[in-house]
């Protein structure tokens, strides 16, 4: 690109389709596929994965309830079913268990889409509570959490015999940063370069890659350029260091 | 239920499929400028909600997607309750908004006490399950409507002004 040509890149916040993403769209179409069914979808992985940001976008856009489990919930039936029902559209949720889940069992049969329990690992005991309301209902539950949820479910053959499929969602891997620089900075980032930002402390995280690729966006503005090197990667990632951004 | 001006549109799109303005026009039996205008502006509207598709020059199709998609703010709504606390740059990557509209936003949930700021999370504090609606920006943005509908009108006028003027002109050159 010659000095008259170069138009200096900006980097814009925006949703990047990854393998993560295309893995939980097609997760989904699995569990539409089941309609009628009571059936569970789990989605695990250690934090800062973008679990429940991928499924709180997908419910939003979808108008699906989208429900984040409280620990102060662990051992109350009746105020998670409570809080299930003011997401399901009712105003005043009754103040038992039993009119609680008459009125949850009511509003799924009505409307049977997905719901998505987050963080259900803070509420382990509820799963029987579930299993019989997606049982009920023919409804859909995804429930998310780390991975120790995935363990939790395996073992009670009940529930675990409804999971349609199980998705871990995977660390950041070098083609996802690549396809993120692209699309959010018009950045093309070589895939020695991309090794090299997955590699690096926090590179798996995509806080850190953000922050990675906004000071990326101003090295290479600098140098002029909209390719991206194994070099300007390890100096945008000591950038981060004296920022105090990496772990 | 009286069927409003858009919903007559959509009706007609619906059953069309495939329709030129012209064709749409003599559907919904428009005979002035004036409809004629508002009709153009209709289909733009539909276009851009995705329920309408423009095929070429004053040629549509019916896309056939389902009215009512959710609006911005009920996709950034839903998504605040589902997280309860977000971020402006969450706002921009989730729903497509511009950091203007997104801190807009939220600071409108901060005047009505729904909402608390920390740095530079927002986090749900108040949660009324109902979408709030910013009335006083639906005010001015009626009010600006009105005076660019105001606008149009005065230009519709001086457009019939000139040509009448250049009308008249030309008769006193023939004559």
């Amino acid at each position: 690109m010659s000095e008259k040509e170069f138009r200096p890149a900006k980097f814009e916040h925006r949703w990047v389709n990854c393998r993560n993403e295309e893995n939980f769209l097609a997760l989904m179409d699995m569990l539409e596929q089941g309609a009628g069914e009571g059936r569970f979808g789990l989605l695990y992985g250690p934090a800062g994965r973008g679990k429940s940001r991928t499924t709180a976008r997908w419910a939003a856009h979808q108008g699906s309830v989208h429900l984040l489990m409280l620990p102060i919930w662990a051992n109350s039936e009746l105020g998670f079913l409570q809080a299930l029902c003011r997401e399901l559209g009712v105003m005043r949720p009754p103040r038992t268990k039993n009119g609680c889940f008459a009125e949850a069992v009511e509003k799924l049969l009505a409307a049977p889409g997905p719901v998505f329990l987050d963080e259900m690992d803070m509420a382990p005991k509820h799963l029987n509570l579930v299993r019989a309301l997606a049982e009920l209902t023919g409804a859909a539950f995804v429930l998310i959490g780390e991975e120790e949820l995935a363990a939790i479910m395996s073992q009670n053959r009940r529930v675990w015999s409804r999971v349609f499929q199980a998705l871990k969602f995977e660390p950041v891997g070098a083609r996802d940063i690549i396809t993120y620089g692209r699309e959010t900075a018009e950045l093309e980032i070589e895939a020695a370069a991309a090794a090299e930002l997955n590699r690096s402390d926090g590179g798996e995280d995509w806080r850190v890659i953000k922050r990675t690729m906004i000071d990326l966006v101003g090295l290479a503005n600098s140098k002029r350029t909209r390719q991206v090197g194994v070099e300007m990667v390890k100096q945008a990632v000591k950038i981060g260091f004296r920022g105090g951004r990496r772990r | 239920m009286k069927t409003g001006w858009t919903e007559k549109v959509r009706q007609a799109a619906r059953g069309l499929e495939d329709f030129g303005l012209d064709e749409m026009a003599e559907r919904l039996g428009v005979q002035d400028y004036k409809t004629r205008r508002k009709l153009i502006n209709t289909l733009s509207a539909l276009v851009k909600s995705g329920e309408v598709e423009r095929m070429g020059k004053a040629s549509y199709r019916w896309a056939g997607k389902v009215a009512g998609q959710p609006s911005k703010q009920e996709i950034l709504w839903r998504y605040l309750r589902a997280r309860r606390a977000v971020t402006v740059e969450e706002l921009q990557e989730v729903a497509g908004v511009t950091a203007r509209y997104g801190r807009e936003w939220l600071g409108f949930l901060v005047q009505q006490e729904m909402v608390k700021k920390a740095g530079d999370r927002y986090r749900l504090v108040n949660d009324q399950m109902e979408m709030p609606r910013n009335e006083g920006k639906a005010e001015r943005l009626r009010a600006l409507r009105d005076k660019k509908k105001a606008a149009l009108a005065a230009l519709d006028q001086v457009f019939v002004a000139v040509a009448e003027a250049r009308m008249a002109v030309a008769d006193l050159e023939e004559g």
